[in-house]
């Protein structure tokens, strides 16, 4: 076996020496704490960007908390300025419901009078007319002339009666 | 010899784990050629050095594919380590994963066409579980003193048994390095090893009959996919032990 020739043992073990320090000495004092401070930036940089993102929701939240409570107060004020809006209409349209409700019934009652007053009159004439048809009639049927204050007076009974 | 055996091609499947030197190298008296072997540690080391350094440049805050990757091996020792050793671990994260990217490395160039695996190498795989096993053995001792002795007698043995238990357990203690640098010099010497083997076959089968040449070539692409996963699978393997002896200095089972 090649491996057991004794000539190449102390060269051999002396390189391995010189390769295994000088790479154990490399590793730990450049490679492997480069390589440490990599992996912890990232580490540190991936838990703070958590953080902001976690932060940046709580915002977020806190927001969109605002923009609701803001959305519900301009909803009732709305309402309020609805109600209020409506109650005035209602208020004023009673207001001229009942204008108008006085004045129908004043035209109502001057209507009322004028046609008691017409009546009246219409009466009054009817009973002249009445009393000139019962003279005439008189005159025509017995030749009779009856003065018109006794036909007047006689229709007058009769309309009573 | 070595230059006879590596040379025409290589026939014996075993050529592939030959040494042999690119540059003489002497200090002190000492023998300390630079080797093919040791070209290829410095390309794992190289090749390390670039992944985890290179990729991450950019730090990128949405990692692309690369910096994907080194992050992700990042984060598989460092939960490795959670799991196998707990908090206490922190400390040894360096050599975990500079332990477990240098294998993986030399694993994976390994499974280059024309590359050497470094890990086939007893040396190199004996000598990486005994800086683990005395670099436990040292932290053990720290951690507890004298204490770390009762690591041989479990609790709760019944103390007759102790002269039994004890030698068992020192034994079982000192296999360890022994078990883990074998294993994975084994592992990958083996599956290299096979995966030579098919491919000698593929040639000559495949010169006179086409069809037989097909078969060793599809048992190849196969054990070459297999072979990928052992190169991770072994690297993964030689860590989680390494962090539960590890786990054993520090906690004391």
């Amino acid at each position: 076996m090649p491996q057991l020739q004794f000539w190449h043992f102390l060269p051999q073990f002396f390189w391995l020496a010189v390769c295994f320090i000088t790479l154990y000495l490399v590793m730990a004092f450049v490679a492997l704490p480069r390589i440490g401070s990599v992996l912890a930036q990232r580490r540190e940089k991936v838990e703070s960007d958590l953080d902001a993102a976690e932060r940046a929701r709580g915002d977020a939240d806190a927001a969109l908390a605002a923009y609701e409570a803001s959305l519900v107060g301009a909803r009732e004020a709305a309402h309020k300025a609805i109600g209020e809006a409506s109650h005035a209409a209602s208020k004023a349209a009673e207001a001229r419901n009942h204008e108008l409700d006085g004045e129908i019934a004043r035209q109502i009652e001057e209507a009322g009078r004028a046609i008691t007053a017409s009546k009246a009159q219409a009466m009054e004439s009817l009973s002249g007319m009445a009393a000139d048809a019962a003279r005439a009639a008189t005159a025509k049927l017995v030749g009779v002339e009856v003065s018109e204050a006794d036909a007047r007076q006689a229709v007058e009974a009769a309309k009573d009666a | 010899m070595a230059s006879e055996a590596h040379g025409a091609g290589g026939h014996s499947p075993l050529a592939q784990f030959e040494v042999t030197k690119m540059v003489d190298l002497q200090i002190a008296g000492l023998d300390l050629h630079i080797t093919n072997s040791a070209i290829w540690m410095m390309a794992a080391t190289a090749l390390v050095i670039v992944f985890t350094t290179v990729f991450i440049s950019r730090r990128a805050m949405v990692p692309g594919r690369m910096q994907s990757l080194v992050e992700i091996s990042y984060e598989f020792v460092a939960n490795m380590i959670k799991d196998n050793v707990g908090h206490e671990g922190r400390p040894y994260f360096p050599f975990i994963f500079t332990l477990f990217m240098f294998i993986l490395a030399c694993n994976m160039l390994g499974m280059l066409p024309f590359s050497f695996t470094v890990t086939s190498q007893v040396v190199v795989t004996f000598g990486l579980a005994f800086v683990v096993f005395i670099g436990v053995t040292i932290i053990g001792f720290i951690k507890h003193g004298l204490g770390f002795f009762k690591f041989f007698l479990p609790h709760g043995v019944p103390g007759f048994l102790a002269p039994l238990v004890i030698p068992i357990e020192v034994l079982s203690y000192l296999i360890r390095p022994v078990s883990l640098g074998l294993r994975l010099f084994a592992n990958l010497t083996a599956g290299h090893t096979m995966l030579k083997v098919f491919a000698g076959f593929i040639v000559p089968l495949g010169a006179f009959y086409i069809i037989p040449g097909v078969i060793p070539m599809a048992a190849v692409i196969g054990l070459t996919v297999l072979e990928m996963a052992i190169a991770f699978l072994q690297a993964y393997v030689f860590a989680v032990l390494s962090c539960i002896y590890l786990h054993d200095a520090i906690h004391m089972h």
